[in-house]
């Protein structure tokens, strides 16, 4: 026997719920309400997620950051006294030169500097050249610190696109003045806008100066806080980090048995961490939608079981008149799937519009996967046949001898 | 299930045969209920009604008229004995053995028409042929075709709160008849009608069951519907009383 075709299936089924619009409407909220919640989770957790990879991207994945001290994240270690590092730490550990692209001492603070328009408060970072390569950062305009002031420690400095702004209007800045911390600095160059990272403050909110005149100027010690260590492509970066460890053990003269007083922080690693902790909030969002389309699969079952139950006079005539068990089971499925699938569907417009929304407020890219938008048309398909299928099953095995009196 | 039910055009007019026996009953036994609770609405019928044959149905209510129907309509199986439908045992057929045989061969009209409401004439006639995957357009030259032969072309856009009692009933037969049934079942056709609109439903059975020979079986309670036909049949009690033939009647 030929089946019957699709379309003598699904216009009855498309009228039948067009006669009970307000109840159809009702029962695939649940369906909407679940899969929209799915569609903005997934498609918000894609944007962020694509932030954050572009970030660390820009930021590398191959950089290690040493520091003095333990490492606090977590709540973990305690703040002990440490020593700082000195430059003859960064000559060691250049020492890895044929693994290592780049290691930039930095010595930073939070200090005010002003022009002759405005004053600001900006990072003032004390490096030198491998700085710019340790972090992938380009000038805009100008250039790089000469071997000469970085060796004499000259008043020169390079500035952020931040503070360009604050303190020249994004104007003119090449060869003024600045005061940092009432030092008198001349400007070199601009950096280009890096953007919002999101894994520190506003990035673009720096002056860079040489180590030397840092160190003399403004901090007054010879300290170097930390190190940036860009590791070349295709040398594992947490191979690097023990030798590193190593080597700064020794150095410092750790015991064998006794804490760090420095850390290494892998990029690498807090990119891992930042996707596991991604992934534990899919998987608990997951549940939550799980459980709403449960509710929107049995408010599905719900109405379709008052819809046979409306239509049993009905079902028992058509059962006389020749229709199949498996045809009226068919016919109550295409009415259950269909109205899932319209849930499904106003669901991914929802979801993908509360995404949208959201993008304004979380500054994150609209990424909206086609799989999460063929899986939610599958999954609400999905919902239809299993949660149809009871009330279609009892439509179909109704006598239609005892069916058809009852009007 | 058998090839004869996938082919009903076939075997539909094998009743230029007179004599075929189209519906024969051996001691059929249908109870309801179990232990002391049971009803036995029939009580060991013994029948057979030939190819062609125009038959009243009368009895009291609750003698099993009811009951007859729903066993010779394959929309109920006996709880014992033997109902053979065109010479197949209907006990070997399931339900959805006995939904193929109501389709290709046999037809319904209720006392109450049982029209689905929102369905135009037309749609409602061509339900049968949906349910049998008949293409759309067939459909419609088929269900247009059989308004026509009830005298409701001019009606066939019309739902059926927009007809009267004997047009829905017009409707009904056309629907009962759209699959060129051997087997008319009607179930008090005029029972919901005016007498002369009821006259009209039973000139209506009458006319197609010479045109097209197909074998009626009518259950009613007037007896004026009841002396039209070629042959009664007399239910009490869940028997069936001894026949009498009218002076049309071929038996003795």
């Amino acid at each position: 026997m030929m089946p019957v075709p699709a379309h003598d299936i699904l216009r009855p089924a498309a009228a039948s719920l067009q006669r009970n619009a307000l109840r159809s409407v009702l029962a695939a909220l649940g369906i909407a309400v679940g899969v929209a919640a799915v569609v903005a989770m997934v498609t918000i957790g894609r944007g962020s997620r694509a932030q954050v990879d572009a970030q660390i991207s820009q930021l590398g994945m191959q950089l290690l950051t040493l520091r003095v001290g333990q490492d606090t994240r977590g709540g973990k270690g305690a703040q002990i006294e440490a020593k700082p590092m000195t430059y003859a730490d960064v000559e060691a550990v250049r020492g890895f030169q044929s693994e290592l692209q780049a290691v930039a001492p930095i010595a930073s603070a939070s200090v005010r500097v002003v022009s002759r328009q405005a004053n600001w408060v900006a990072a003032v970072t004390g490096a030198d050249n491998e700085f710019f390569a340790a972090r992938r950062w380009e000038l805009a305009s100008g250039r790089i610190f000469s071997g000469q002031e970085i060796q004499a420690g000259r008043s020169v400095c390079i500035i952020g696109a931040t503070v360009h702004d604050r303190l020249f209007g994004g104007g003119a800045a090449l060869g003024e003045t600045i005061r940092v911390k009432s030092v008198p600095c001349e400007v070199i160059g601009v950096l280009r806008l890096r953007g919002q990272s999101g894994l520190s403050q506003d990035d673009d909110n720096t002056v860079v100066m040489p180590l030397a005149s840092y160190q003399r100027r403004i901090l007054g010690a010879r300290d170097v806080q930390a190190m940036l260590i860009l590791v070349r492509e295709g040398i594992d970066t947490s191979h690097m980090k023990s030798r590193v460890e190593e080597l700064m053990r020794e150095r410092r003269r750790v015991a064998d048995g006794q804490d760090d007083n420095f850390h290494v922080l892998e990029m690498r690693q807090l990119a891992e961490t930042m996707a596991g902790t991604s992934r534990t909030m899919t998987a608990l969002l997951s549940a939550i939608a799980a459980i709403s389309l449960l509710v929107g699969g049995i408010g599905i079952m719900n109405i379709m079981l008052a819809s046979v139950a409306d239509r049993t006079a009905e079902i028992g005539i058509r059962l006389a008149i020749g229709a199949l068990p498996r045809q009226i089971l068919a016919e109550v499925l295409a009415e259950a799937v269909l109205l899932a699938v319209a849930g499904g569907l106003a669901g991914i417009l929802a979801g993908v519009g509360l995404a949208a929304a959201a993008r304004g407020y979380l500054q994150i890219p609209l990424i909206v996967d086609p799989a999460i938008v063929l899986l939610a048309v599958a999954v609400s398909t999905a919902i239809g046949i299993v949660f149809g299928y009871v009330p279609a099953a009892k439509a179909a095995k109704l006598d239609p001898v005892e069916a058809i009196n009852r009007e | 299930m058998s090839p004869i039910l996938r082919d009903g055009e076939a075997h539909r007019h094998v009743g230029a045969d007179c004599s075929a026996p189209l519906i024969r009953l051996e001691h059929v036994v249908r109870a309801y209920g179990r232990g002391a609770a049971v009803v036995t609405a029939l009580a060991g019928v013994d029948l057979t009604i030939t190819q062609g044959e125009f038959v009243a149905v009368v009895g009291p209510s609750g003698s099993g008229k009811s009951t007859f129907l729903n066993i010779i309509g394959c929309l109920d199986t006996p709880s014992s004995g033997r109902y053979r439908f065109k010479g197949i045992d209907t006990g070997t057929l399931d339900v959805t053995g006995r939904a193929m045989m109501r389709r290709s061969s046999i037809g319904f009209v209720f006392q109450r028409f049982h029209l689905i409401k929102r369905a135009s004439a037309l749609d409602n006639v061509e339900l049968p042929l949906l349910y049998q995957s008949v293409p759309r357009g067939e459909r419609r030259k088929s269900a247009t075709a059989v308004l026509a032969a009830v005298g409701l072309s001019q009606r066939q856009h019309h739902t059926p709160d927009q007809l009267s009692g004997g047009q829905q009933q017009r409707v009904a037969i056309a629907r009962a008849l759209i699959t060129r049934p051997d087997l008319l079942i009607a179930d008090e056709p005029t029972g919901a009608l005016d007498s002369v609109t009821g006259a009209e439903i039973m000139q209506l059975l009458k006319q197609l069951h010479r045109e097209r020979g197909t074998t009626v079986v009518i259950v009613t309670h007037d007896p004026s519907v009841a002396s039209q036909a070629s042959r009664t049949i007399c239910f009490t009690d869940g028997h069936i009383k001894p026949e009498h033939f009218d002076d049309a009647g071929s038996r003795t």
